[in-house]
């Protein structure tokens, strides 16, 4: 019995990426098409996700232009052929505070969303240091700390400090500190309930983005860690451990929201509007949204 | 100069809004300041310059300021002599003399204006700050009330954004490894 079906959704993408973005030093290695997904879980009496993507109100539309991110859709667009408006989701997971990942909070009006304390309280940290620093709050958007204020106000944010089994049944957040970002989390679904799951799945946010963050390239059979660290790369080879061991080193099980060989792996559709949807898995009594 | 994309950005602030609705007290941005650019560029690349490490750091201000009402709220911890309330009330007072110092050309003086209401706006939390706080059920009606003046800020900083003289609220210059990979 599989409690919860899962399927990777593109929003938008780019078409040509540098590999070296998403795969730790491989300079001058060429570029790819690197799509931009979240990720739905739905089960009979929960609708959640991992992040949200952004907006294409603002900047989201400026990014579209400036960094060449096309085809570009909303929530309710991409989530209609799934059957499922944002008004229904009510449980959201926000991997890390980028503005790819979290700057569309507002287009969920129900959903209470979960995030790392950490990542929140070292985001205000890094904005409090002087200009010459501001790296250290590359990709982030302070308007989207504002609009988690607003969530707070409406008693729709959870702050997670460390690990939270059962965030909702069955879904287990696992702290990645000082990684990817000072405060990521990767997503546990264990979809037979049981403590020590044989059915589980990772999404893991941007802490793996691609096959080769897990496997090497060339069959090395090696971790090499994604292209941004904002801590060290030691955590993120370390935390990709963690993820790994979770499933059992079973790769598939994995799931790397920015790799285009999704399509290769699971079954999946090209809707018309040029955009994918995989499907990672089905729960007992589920129809499959791509057959 | 892309007028265009320009009057996009000044104009994305709202200007309907529903009853009750947070932003209803919103300014309206200065649309058309930007109408003689081409005969003042000098001066005006010479006020963005002078403007924008102010106005990033408004930003950053109001990213704090948020994140410790978040922290007010949910985690109950907070205290105005709190080490990360105290570095925020101290960049504002930067915050006020930076903006305040700001060469400003005739052209550019609505604008100019506008980002000092918002500033205004800022100081209204801040010192409130560092004020003894209210608890309880008084504290969390000031967080709503800080949360609203805090969204009207940010609002206002969309409202005032001029991309092509670099005033903008996010920095894209290192986006994230994505986005930078196809930076042009």
């Amino acid at each position: 019995m599989s409690k919860y079906s899962i399927w990777v959704l593109e929003y938008a993408y780019v078409s040509q990426c540098a590999v070296s973005s998403v795969i730790y030093g491989a300079h001058n290695q060429g570029i790819r098409k690197l799509p931009y997904c979240y990720v739905l879980i739905k089960s009979d009496d929960h609708i959640a996700m991992v992040d949200v993507g952004y907006n294409d109100k603002e900047y989201g539309r400026y990014i579209a232009e400036k960094f060449l991110v096309e085809n570009w859709h909303s929530p309710k667009d991409v989530l209609a052929p799934c059957g499922i408006r944002p008004e229904d989701v009510d449980s959201i997971f926000i991997t890390h505070a980028h503005f790819d990942h979290m700057g569309n909070t507002d287009a969920f009006p129900n959903a209470t969303f979960y995030i790392q304390e950490r990542e929140l309280t070292k985001w205000i940290w890094a904005m409090s240091l002087p200009d010459r620093l501001r790296y250290m709050m590359v990709a982030t958007d302070p308007s989207d700390v504002l609009r988690a204020a607003d969530l707070a106000r409406q008693g729709r944010l959870r702050l997670v400090d460390g690990n939270l089994e059962n965030a909702i049944p069955g879904i287990d957040l696992h702290a990645a500190p000082d990684t990817h970002t000072y405060g990521c989390q990767w997503v546990h679904v264990r979809n037979d309930m049981q403590a020590r799951s044989r059915d589980g799945w990772v999404l893991a946010g941007d802490l793996i983005y691609v096959y080769e963050n897990m496997e090497g390239t060339g069959g090395t059979k090696m971790y090499v860690p994604v292209g941004l660290a904002l801590g060290s790369i030691t955590n993120l080879v370390m935390a990709t451990e963690e993820i790994m061991k979770s499933v059992d080193y079973e790769v598939k099980r994995v799931i790397p929201v920015h790799e285009e060989r999704l399509k290769e792996v699971f079954p999946s559709r090209i809707l018309p509007n040029g955009l994918r949807i995989s499907e990672i898995c089905l729960a007992t009594g589920q129809k499959s949204l791509v057959a | 100069m892309r007028l265009g994309r320009i009057r996009d950005l000044a104009s994305c602030a709202p200007t309907l809004h529903g009853a009750g609705c947070d932003l209803l007290d919103f300014p309206a941005a200065p649309v058309d300041w930007l109408a003689d650019i081409t005969t003042d560029h000098d001066a005006l690349i010479r006020y963005a310059v002078g403007l924008r490490p102010g106005y990033e750091r408004m930003g950053r201000i109001v990213g704090q300021l948020a994140g410790l009402l978040i922290l007010a709220r949910l985690g109950r911890r907070f205290e105005s002599d709190w080490p990360m309330a105290t570095s925020v009330v101290e960049q504002a007072k930067q915050l006020d003399e930076e903006l305040h110092s700001v060469w400003v050309p005739a052209v550019a003086r609505q604008h100019h204006r506008y980002i000092l209401q918002a500033l205004l706006r800022v100081q209204k939390v801040v010192h409130a700050f560092d004020q003894r706080l209210p608890t309880g059920d008084l504290l969390c009606a000031q967080l709503d009330g800080w949360t609203r003046e805090l969204k009207l800020v940010g609002a206002m900083l969309s409202g005032s954004a001029v991309e092509a003289l670099g005033i903008m609220p996010l920095d894209f210059s290192q986006a994230c490894c994505n986005c930078a990979s196809t930076f042009q």
